[in-house]
């Protein structure tokens, strides 16, 4: 436990609101999660209409016993890496160009990013649908593709999805890094040029490492956003795509609790994800902490 | 860093993706202020007559339905969540980075993890709870789920701004026997308010956008702007100049509010970015 000082029961005293919201909101509903993934839960005993059957694993093995299910998971891992990188990648080029070019374009770029930001995720959708609609979009319009269908086939319609979650979420990467960028000393930078390193050079051995607990954020952030999403594929791909082949883990498990009122086994999928997004977490910070600074 | 002289090719490229990148937010500007033929015909009309029929229909010119009160009560919860993620971080963050608590980094790993929980499977348990309390269609719960989704990342982001308060100044606070909400008033807030202030705009955004805990945990009475948004994306082609103008009014705030504070927003991020 922490240390019994008068600072640290302070310390103690000063956490602790925080702490009890978070295990009051949040922890509860969790420990509610688990248990609900223990039991056979449909609509009747949602409304207490009949008895609580008790599966013991019975929900897991069904799940982990179903080809669908690790096809699925398969899908959001690679579909979540694939944001993620688009996401990093996009932020910080873009939080790089607005640190090197004048007040107009700079202004440009943050106008995109708050635009992006500010539209609620189930209109930037169904606009991005509409710009690439076979028939009517704008996009095949410019690139002479009418008819071409970008949520028919399953990998164009995963790439499509995966680019507006890229567009949704590069906001507060570009964002973040560009402040970061802004806080490193001009003389740190100018140091390194005086001693003849070349500007690659620079970012690896100056730049990177000093933005190194940012980019920390910023990734655990985009991990556990882009493993959950939801609301881009359900829109976008009509709640799965063509025969459930867009599934991601999140709406699958929305699937299972709610259209198919299985909220044992919608539950069992969640403790899953749940522990899956600890369990990474967790092992990249113990990498992060084992090759030096803490965090 | 500072930058000398702007390298031409890099203008260039920012403006190409800029461009690219506000497009979405252009079309769907333009989009909005088309009439609903124009707005589905084929090819996209971009020069087609310019009208407000779209922000009429969503001001219920035609169903009577306004959308005040779910704007209203997008701004109670996203305001309100968003002071009591001020008052329970500061402190929180206080404890972690000032008077540093022993293995904080767990600490902190205890916060985030509570953002793993998937707002789909955690709904189920999350409305059972809100049923049992009578607290359904209730925008103080809303308030408090808000709280605590965004109380991880402002804890974390906060935790780095106040490490930059000197710690010979908090000494000198502790000397003078000031309790803490004298230093934290009089000392850490003078060096960490664009950090504040920077932290309450993203935690404002992520709350004003929010939808799904929305949707199934209100109803009429506290309703918020997503939501009303959703029921008008009911179907598709001919609603979408209503739809664009629904999500242009629902944009706008935040839209505003983070262009007007972008210098202060990178200021306040900047803090403690660096160590």
């Amino acid at each position: 436990m922490i240390g019994i000082s008068r600072d640290g029961r302070a310390a103690l005293a000063y956490l602790a609101p925080a702490a009890l919201v978070l295990i009051g909101l949040l922890g509860y509903p969790i420990y509610q999660l688990v248990l609900i993934s223990f039991y056979d839960y449909g609509q009747e005993q949602v409304s207490g209409g009949a008895p609580l059957n008790w599966l013991g694993l019975g929900n897991y093995a069904k799940l982990l016993s179903d080809s669908q299910f690790w096809t699925v998971l398969a899908q959001t891992v690679g579909f979540a890496a694939c944001c993620v990188l688009g996401t990093l990648l996009v932020g910080a080029a873009l939080a790089v160009l607005a640190t090197r070019v004048r007040a107009v374009p700079r202004a440009l770029l943050f106008l995109a990013a708050l635009g992006a930001w500010a539209t609620p995720t189930v209109a930037g959708s169904t606009v991005w649908l509409f710009l690439f609609d076979a028939n009517f979009g704008l996009v095949n319009e410019v690139l002479g593709l009418q008819g071409f269908s970008w949520t028919y086939d399953r990998w164009v319609a995963f790439g499509l999805v995966a680019a507006q979650v890229v567009w949704c979420s590069f906001p507060f990467v570009m964002v973040t890094l560009y402040a970061g960028i802004k806080a490193i000393p001009g003389e740190v930078v100018e140091a390194a040029a005086l001693d003849g390193a070349s500007v690659p050079r620079t970012v690896r051995s100056v730049i990177l490492p000093l933005l190194r607990p940012l980019l920390v954020v910023v990734t655990i952030q985009s991990v556990i956003w882009d493993f959950k999403v939801f609301t881009q594929i359900y829109v976008m791909t009509g709640g799965g795509g063509v025969a459930g082949g867009n599934l991601v883990l999140n709406v699958y498990a929305y699937q299972q609790a709610f259209a198919a009122s299985e909220y044992g086994l919608g539950s069992a999928i969640g403790v899953v994800m749940t522990v899956l997004l600890l369990g990474f977490t967790a092992i990249y910070l113990r990498a992060l902490r084992r090759s030096g600074e803490a965090l | 860093m500072t930058t000398k002289q702007a390298w031409r090719p890099w203008g260039v490229l920012a403006w190409f993706a800029g461009i690219l990148f506000v497009l979405p937010v252009l079309w769907m500007v333009l989009t909005s202020l088309h009439s609903e033929s124009d707005a589905a015909t084929n090819p996209p009309s971009i020069a087609a007559k310019l009208t407000f029929q779209g922000y009429a229909e969503f001001f219920g010119a035609t169903t009577g339905v306004s959308p005040w009160p779910p704007l209203l009560n997008s701004a109670s919860a996203s305001i309100g969540s968003t002071v009591l993620v001020l008052l329970l971080s500061v402190p929180a963050a206080y404890a972690l980075s000032i008077k540093p608590v022993r293995k904080w980094s767990d600490v902190l790993f205890f916060f985030l993890s509570t953002k793993m929980l998937p707002v789909v499977a955690g709904i189920l348990p999350i409305y059972l709870v809100a049923q049992y309390t009578g607290m359904l269609d209730n925008i103080w719960f809303l308030i408090l789920l808000y709280t605590s989704m965004n109380l991880p990342i402002a804890v974390w982001l906060m935790r780095s701004f106040l490490a930059e308060v000197p710690k010979e100044m908090l000494e000198a606070a502790a000397i003078d026997g000031a309790s803490l909400v004298t230093t934290l008033r009089k000392v850490v807030a003078p060096v960490a308010m664009p950090g504040i202030a920077a932290t309450s705009l993203i935690c404002f955004i992520f709350s004003w956008n929010e939808l799904l805990f929305a949707r199934v945990l209100t109803g009429v009475v506290a309703g918020t702007a997503p939501v009303f948004l959703t029921s008008f994306v009911t179907s598709q082609g001919l609603f979408l100049a209503k739809v664009c103008a629904a999500a242009t009014v629902i944009s706008l705030p935040v839209l505003v509010a983070g262009f007007t504070a972008q210098d202060k927003l990178v200021q306040g991020l900047s803090l403690g970015a660096v160590k």
